[in-house]
């Protein structure tokens, strides 16, 4: 009996001979633990073997071996093919204390080494085939040659394919085999590009060449060598800017086409455009299994090769959810997909725990299979995960994971890895998961029917808002589809039947719920005509496209051209702004503070803001109670009161600063700060990140000059050339580094089995149990780490976020931004001060009643929001509750004179009226009122002229020669020279900036209201006033009942002067109307102020009154007006301020002096000293006449009586004051 | 001897395609693993270290590429193709003879 040797008693021995760093098994390696039990079986087998006695090994014929050269007699060794080179012997004989084991046994170890390196040859070679034979089991493999026969027929391709099929990885592939060289490969989403091209490049084996590669924005790994490209559907646009029919491709290949964001339908579009142009070329749409005869009849009745999924049996279960709010099922059933606004309730997690504990009851453990729950946001799924994880954490059954758009690749990445055995995931996914991301294993699908949509409101402003809603059948399929992927599943929808049969057929696509302001933009720089008559797949609604023309033809980015081709007709061009935009893979608002920010200098921190407000918030949502509170403290210091922006660009630039300071120990002090502080520190990165893009963007529409060098200190490289190869060696050294810890990243990835305490998102972990397996050092930060030197100057960086705002720039960048947000305005509601904090509301022009975002710096201001205040936001954020998100605050006269696009002033200009929704009243005397107008127009315009001018030089010519003189490496005083020749307008931009700044910070008095719509015709001058002299006491009054009585009637004001597009003088009723509140329906209490008279009439009997008066002169009225006021308690001063008023009502002059009092001398004549004195009580406009006192009436003098005539009563005579005369004229009716 | 990477290693039995990096014994990437034969190989995509994976030789009598599955190919102190192996079978020992595949005429 030979007992198995025992290895492992030795293994501390064979470590140090066999396993060290850098050896073929170093221990602890994935290998090594193999190995050991690798070698333990073989012992064992060996001791087996030595039992029953060694077989004489044979021999072969001699002769016939000795020809081949192969050795006759038999050993297993030459068997083998491989070996390995081990420095065991040289490390044995350094060990003096002596080798606890015997040579022999060394060297079969080594032996045993061997085998094992064969073994594994083998099983990986095995791999390696089933990689290759999987891929011919896929579904679509059947149908290559139907799909290779289509492409030969036919310009344009449906390929129609459920989840699984395979045809995202395979299509390109059958491309390649098919002899296509050229092939690009588009994708919705920049993650999915890079994900298929590892997941192409690892099945064809060319991880490591360039055959596959992907193009998103600023990261590409396209060689000379590729054939295929994945590619995001931007950058793709991006090409066709130089590149208008694609001539650099073979194949195009538009994958997931029935998502239909934006950019799949423009490409679409400008597709079908090209193959007219483009024989050769071909256009392969690729699809779910939705609306298919819609694309191929868009494209000419392109024939259709439809690829059966592989699905496995699902079974249905509707678990209608009884007490969540019947009203949104009510309204599901009625509007399918209408919006509504969900209870204050947060979402109700007990349904999911059910179907936890129903399935750990109906399922076995040992049945493998996974769930996957779709919620319609983060805040859902951290409320369902909170609920679940407790129960998780007790039955030991369950793993909780999140996945959504938001987490970094790698964070991802966990939601495929393994769950032990006996443990299922629970994956909570947005509809991320739906048709982008695909995970094995499901078994279980539970449904809340719920997505939530960027929509836009398409009625009324630009507002972008998130919104909840139901989803699409088409959608809910999708969803159902996930748990038959491996096996037969379940899915379980949280909705009934009746709410599924009344949901809409398919998702509407974005074109229909978004702004289209990129679109146009794109439409018009690709030359794709005018977007109102774009060939689209399915036409937007056109009242939208009006609004994103309108929008931008409000921020200059487009302007209307007459065409001569069109005979006159107008037709729409880009401006040298809307150029630069278009070219900006970002929205129009970041797009225009972007290029404001390098015209004003302040493109540190502008390009810092635009990419914090890009990125979701990096403040974690802290902990009610004392938890949280230290972050609470720290983060007071990150805090600025001016906004959230601000307080963003503060936090990025201090992160940096951490950054930069110390050696190589970086991210450990940064990471410590970022949990000081409760921020989530990827996000930051994810900053850094977009922060270069954009400063790269701006660079490359010549708005920035170029930095040279690039990261790690590009600023002293320029001097001293010795030292700049040796920072160049440095770079490349660290790019290699990053390579290599890339590379291992991505292998180590694989599959890795979950741990049950995995922890959740960034939540710290509840159980403080120490792991001692655990101790690895977190290695993706230090990949992060280097990344973020190797991409970003940090050195740079720092100086541009680190540098301290002074007032002036804070006003600046306060101006920039607003700039390029209007109309995303809100104003505090004036009855804020009486309600708690969170409870504030605030009213943007078409959605009242908003809040502040919980996460805004504004909540919890020392100084909330006042009256006088506007706030400028990204996001309308609709979730149970309506909100504002990420706000900055300004004055609002100076904000709004800066930004509205439609301003109308008064002559005298202190009332203003803004876009039909904000009225300003000057408190000031007219020429302040007027000064402040003026200025702000002034400059303005100055931004418009220097915008244009500025963007005109850095057109094609003027980049050139910079471009040239970079590429040249000239001399620094060489390129200082070319952007000297350029910079004629560089001290204007710097003079117009500190004029802009200082109108923030105006002493103007004012006060800032919202009106209401029905209120806003009554504002405007209807007609002009013939003539002052001659005009009556009651015409100003008659022309504001009138206006009243045309309520709703919305015609274009024609009163005043178009002083600029976005201001208009003089076209407000000077005096206010003193009918708000009237209608023609009832009656209310009103006194004349003409006559005294104090009535009950509807708005029409206003108007006759006034009608009536008419006839009077001016002259008459004044006489009687300034009797009344002589009479000591002749009245109210209302209504001698009224009457006053009335006689200066329609003056258009350029004498608007003193208190808007201007006493047209002729008439005033010798009663010129009366009129002096209610010079002083002519301030006060507006309803106080109603208060006048019964008794004043008496005052009415004889000589207001008038002659009148009634022809109804016989012709008879009567004399009759004005209001006899209607009260008269009733008395027939 | 050792020649660099490139291309496509193709085996003329099974046709089974597959990008190699190396041609040689001793591939460039893999710490301490030489082959005893002139090796096509790759970096193992499956693995998380660089080490060489071993795709196929060449047979040592007709110089057919071939890989290593063992209905292509035998190795026994050299590699030899199957058509190659079976024609000579008389040369292996029996504990080889069992192995080799006679390939279908």
């Amino acid at each position: 009996m030979v007992a198995p040797f025992d290895w492992s008693a030795y293994q501390a021995t064979l470590d140090n001979l066999f396993h060290r760093e850098g050896d073929a098994y170093p221990a602890g390696s994935n290998e090594y633990e193999e190995l050991k039990d690798f070698v333990a079986r073989l012992a064992k087998f060996r001791a087996a073997q030595a039992k029953r006695g060694v077989e004489e090994s044979t021999s072969a014929d001699a002769e016939a071996a000795d020809r081949l050269g192969i050795p006759a007699k038999f050993d297993t060794r030459y068997r083998v093919n491989v070996g390995l080179i081990t420095d065991h012997k040289r490390r044995a004989a350094q060990h003096r204390g002596g080798c606890s084991l015997p040579g022999e046994r060394v060297e079969e170890y080594k032996q045993m080494l061997v085998l094992y390196e064969d073994f594994r040859q083998k099983r990986q070679f095995a791999k390696l085939l089933k990689l290759q034979t999987d891929r011919a089991a896929l579904p679509i493999s059947s149908f290559a040659a139907e799909i290779t026969a289509a492409v030969e027929s036919s310009q344009a391709v449906v390929i129609a394919g459920d989840t699984g099929c395979g045809k995202s990885t395979q299509l390109p592939q059958l491309l390649m085999t098919s002899g296509f060289k050229q092939i690009a490969v588009t994708q919705p989403r920049r993650i999915a590009a890079v994900s298929l091209c590892r997941r192409v490049a690892f099945e064809t084996l060319n991880e490591y060449g360039d055959e596959i590669a992907y193009k998103i924005r600023f990261d590409s790994t396209r060689g000379r060598g590729t054939k295929v490209v994945f590619l995001t559907e931007g950058v793709l646009l991006r090409e066709m800017v130089g590149d208008p029919t694609l001539k650099q491709y073979e194949v195009l290949v538009v994958d997931e086409v029935h998502e239909r964001h934006l950019s799949t339908d423009l490409l679409l579009g400008l597709l079908k455009g090209i193959l007219a142009e483009r024989p050769d070329l071909r256009v392969i749409l690729m699809s779910a299994t939705i609306d298919l005869a819609r694309y191929s009849a868009y494209f000419g009745n392109a024939p259709v090769v439809q690829v059966p999924g592989r699905l496995y049996p699902i079974t249905v279960e509707y678990l209608p959810q009884q007490p969540d709010d019947e009203k949104a099922q009510s309204s599901a059933r009625e509007g399918g997909k209408r919006r509504e606004r969900r209870g204050a309730q947060r979402i109700d997690a007990r349904p999911y725990l059910k179907i936890l504990e129903r399935i750990d009851q109906q399922f076995p453990a040992e049945q493998r299979g996974d769930m996957l729950v779709f919620l319609s946001g983060m805040q859902e799924m951290t409320t369902v995960a909170d609920a679940l994880r407790p129960y998780a954490a007790h039955t030991r059954r369950w793993v909780v994971l999140l996945l959504h758009s938001a987490l970094s690749v790698e964070e991802q990445d966990k939601v495929f890895d393994i769950a032990p055995d006996g443990v299922r995931k629970c994956v909570l996914s947005t509809n991320i998961a739906e048709t982008s991301v695909t995970i094995d294993g499901i078994r279980f699908v539970v449904d809340s029917g719920r997505v939530k949509e960027m929509t836009h409101d398409v009625a009324g402003s630009l507002t972008q808002s998130l919104q909840e809603g139901w989803i699409s059948r088409a959608s809910a399929e999708q969803r159902a589809g996930r748990a038959g992927r491996t096996g037969p599943g379940h899915c379980f929808r949280l909705y009934s039947q009746t709410d599924f049969a009344s949901f809409p057929e398919f998702t509407t696509p974005e074109i229909r719920r978004v702004g289209l302001e990129q679109l146009v933009l794109q439409i018009l720089a690709l030359g794709g005509g005018d977007p109102r008559s774009f060939d689209f797949l399915d036409p937007p609604p056109p009242e939208s496209l009006e609004a994103a023309v309108r929008s931008l033809v409000s921020h200059e980015a487009v302007r209307a051209a007459p065409s001569y081709l069109e005979g006159g007709r107008e037709h729409l061009v880009l401006t040298p702004l809307g150029e630069v935009l278009s070219g900006l893979p970002v929205d129009v608002p970041l797009g225009k503070m972007l290029v404001l920010g390098s015209l004003f200098h302040l493109s540190g921190p502008v390009v810092a803001m635009a990419a914090a407000l890009s990125v979701q918030s990096p403040f974690i949502r802290l902990p009610d109670g004392e938890e949280g509170d230290e972050a609470r403290v720290a983060r007071q210091s990150l805090r600025s009161e001016h906004g959230d922006a601000f307080t963003l660009a503060a936090t990025f630039g201090r992160w940096i600063a951490i950054k930069r300071g110390r050696g190589g120990d970086d991210s450990k002090a940064s990471g410590k700060w970022c949990k000081r502080h409760g921020l989530e520190e990827q996000r930051l990165y994810e900053m850094a990140k977009l922060q270069r893009q954009f400063q790269d963007l701006l660079t490359e529409s010549g708005l920035l000059k170029k930095a040279r060098g690039g990261g790690m200190g590009g600023g002293e490289l320029r001097r001293d050339p010795l030292k700049r190869k040796r920072e160049q060696q440095q770079r490349r050294d660290a790019q290699a580094h990053l390579h290599e810890l890339q590379r291992k990243r991505d292998r180590d990835r694989g599959r890795k089995v979950l741990k049950l305490s995995e922890p959740l998102e960034t939540e710290p972990e509840p159980e403080p149990e120490p792991d001692p397996d655990d101790g690895a050092p977190p290695e993706p930060l230090d990949i992060r780490s280097l990344e973020l030197k190797l991409t970003v100057d940090l050195e740079a960086l720092a100086e541009a976020t680190g540098r301290t705002l002074g007032r002036n720039d804070v006003n600046l960048l306060k101006v920039i931004i607003a700039s390029g947000l209007y109309p995303n305005v809100a104003v505090p509601d004036p009855n804020n001060s009486q309600r708690r904090e969170s409870e504030a509301l605030f009213h943007t022009r078409h959605v009242a009643d908003a809040r502040l975002h919980p996460a805004s710096v504004l909540v919890g201001a020392e100084v909330p929001p006042t009256a006088r205040e506007v706030l400028v936001y990204t996001t309308l954020l609709e979730t149970h509750k309506l909100y504002v998100t990420n706000l900055v605050r300004l004055p609002a006269l100076p904000a709004l004179l800066l930004t509205g696009q439609r301003i109308h002033t008064t002559p005298d200009c202190r009332r203003l009226l803004v876009d039909d929704w904000l009225l300003l009243r000057i408190k000031e005397a007219p020429d302040v009122a007027q000064h402040v107008v003026k200025t702000a127009c002034e400059l303005r315009a100055s931004v418009s002229k220097l915008l244009r001018i500025r963007l005109r030089s850095h057109g094609p010519a003027a980049k050139e020669s910079a471009a040239a003189a970079a590429a040249a490496d000239a001399p620094d005083w060489v390129q200082e020279l070319v952007e000297s020749v350029r910079s004629d307008e560089e001290v204007y931009s710097d003079d117009l900036a500190d004029r802009l700044a200082q109108l923030l910070d105006t002493t103007v008095s004012y006060t800032c209201e919202r009106i209401q719509p029905q209120h806003v015709p009554g504002q405007f001058a209807r007609s002009k006033p013939p003539n002052p002299d001659r005009d009556s006491a009651a015409a100003p009054l008659l022309r504001a009942a009138r206006a009243a009585l045309s309520e709703g009637d919305q015609s274009a004001p024609e009163e005043g002067v178009q002083v600029a597009p976005f201001l208009r003088w003089g076209s407000l009723e000077p005096f206010e109307s003193p009918f708000v509140g009237h209608s023609v329906h009832m009656r209310k209490h009103w006194q004349c102020p003409v006559c005294g008279e104090k009535l009950l009439m509807n708005l029409n009997e206003i108007e006759e009154h006034l009608e009536a008066h008419e006839g009077e002169s001016k002259k008459e009225m004044f006489e009687r007006a300034a009797e009344r006021a002589d009479h000591g308690k002749g009245g109210p001063d209302g209504v001698r301020g009224l009457a006053k008023q009335a006689f200066n009502g329609g003056e258009e002059s350029e004498s608007l002096e003193g208190e808007g009092v201007r006493v047209p001398v002729q008439q005033a004549g010798e009663t010129s000293g009366e009129v002096e004195n209610r010079k002083t009580m002519g301030d006060d406009v507006g309803m106080q006449a109603g208060s006048a006192e019964p008794e004043k009436r008496e005052t009415v003098s004889a000589v207001q009586r008038k002659r009148y005539v009634c022809e109804q009563c016989d012709s008879k005579v009567y004399l009759f004051t004005p209001p006899q005369v209607l009260q008269h004229k009733r008395t027939h009716k | 001897m050792s020649k660099a990477s490139g291309g496509k290693f193709r085996c003329t039995q099974c046709a089974l395609e597959v990008p190699f990096e190396h041609f040689g014994r001793r591939p460039p990437f893999g710490e301490g693993v030489v082959f005893l034969e002139d090796a096509y190989t790759r970096r193992d995509p499956f693995s998380s270290k660089a080490t060489p994976l071993f795709l196929g030789g060449v047979c040592k009598i007709c110089s057919k590429t071939v890989c290593r599955m063992q209905s292509c190919s035998i190795f026994y102190s050299s590699r030899f193709c199957v058509e190659c192996a079976s024609q000579n079978i008389e040369a292996f020992p029996a504990e080889v003879q069992k192995d080799v595949v006679i390939p279908a005429p």
